[in-house]
């Protein structure tokens, strides 16, 4: 089995991020208030009350600095084309 | 290659992450009011406001510390999406607590705590949000330059116009009268790129002009 370098893990784990916060954002405005008379016009193809059940957890890893990203992404992006550049000259 | 330190979901919000970082704090604790609002968990009354209280502390904490970050940052484009949701996560916290329409039906000392809190809140995020449109616009000189902006930004910005909206016929307040008018422009500006932001902006004429009609009945 092959073992996931960083950037890929990274790249995982900031795209599942990516995805809660697009889900939570769309419902954002369905909730309706309890209560309240304010019917909240804004619906936007959501699931309603539905919250995601996979509430991060204490331990979770958050996403890794922005700048060290991209660093580090680019340095692993330099380093493939290099690598795609020495095999077809072999 | 040096060490990445990557930190988790429950390091303290002094803890230095990125944008993106922050923008997945705001979603937490974005969770944790819907859970709060939604859950049924406190048992008495004054746990309930306790709860409350914790979480208005907690978000405005978070809010805060990102306004900070976003001030010291060359590049404030970079905070807008994670600043933006912890607006909306302040709305979404003080809402149901600010008014005798939208209040839970609680009484009592700890109840009318909770909505001096709630009040002060939607008063100081809506004011946050005029100055947060002031900075995209500052940041987006060309409608090139929109591009940039996160999608995720307009639920805050709609959410002070309604307040705004609201404060103008109550209070006929005319600083109320100018944000208002500031933030419909920065969404008219925005909807140009963004169909969400032309949604808004939607329902926002919808909103007032049902008011107008509430005022003529």
């Amino acid at each position: 089995m092959v073992q996931e370098t960083w950037t890929e893990q990274e790249e995982r784990r900031r795209t599942w991020w990516g995805v809660l916060i697009a889900d939570r954002s769309v419902t954002l405005r369905f909730f309706p208030f309890p209560d309240s008379n304010d019917n909240r016009v804004v619906k936007i193809g959501s699931q309603g009350h539905i919250l995601n059940s996979q509430e991060p957890h204490d331990d979770t890893i958050l996403p890794s600095n922005d700048n060290a990203w991209v660093s580090r992404s680019s340095s692993q992006l330099m380093q493939s084309l290099t690598e795609l550049g020495r095999r077809r000259h072999v | 290659m040096s060490k990445v330190v990557q930190s988790s979901v429950a390091n303290p919000v002094d803890f230095a992450v990125g944008p993106f970082p922050r923008l997945c704090q705001a979603y937490i604790m974005l969770g944790k009011v819907f859970n709060h609002h939604h859950g049924g968990h406190a048992v008495t009354e004054f746990e309930h406001f306790q709860a409350a209280s914790q979480l208005y502390n907690d978000s405005s904490t978070l809010t805060t510390k990102i306004l900070d970050e976003a001030a010291d940052t060359p590049d404030y484009l970079a905070m807008a999406a994670s600043l933006a949701l912890s607006f909306s996560l302040l709305y979404a916290l003080c809402e149901p607590y600010s008014g005798p329409t939208n209040s839970q039906s609680f009484s009592g000392e700890e109840a009318a705590k909770m909505q001096a809190q709630a009040i002060d809140g939607l008063n100081f995020v809506s004011n946050s949000v005029v100055e947060f449109t002031g900075h995209l616009n500052t940041a987006t000189p060309s409608a090139h330059d929109l591009d940039r902006i996160s999608p995720l930004v307009m639920d805050s910005l709609y959410s002070a116009a309604s307040y705004h909206a609201w404060q103008v016929r109550e209070n006929s307040d005319q600083n109320s009268q100018m944000a208002l008018d500031t933030i419909r422009h920065s969404l008219q500006r925005l909807g140009t790129r963004w169909r969400n932001a032309a949604e808004y902006l939607r329902f926002l004429e919808a909103q007032e002009f049902h008011y107008a009609v509430r005022a003529g009945a």
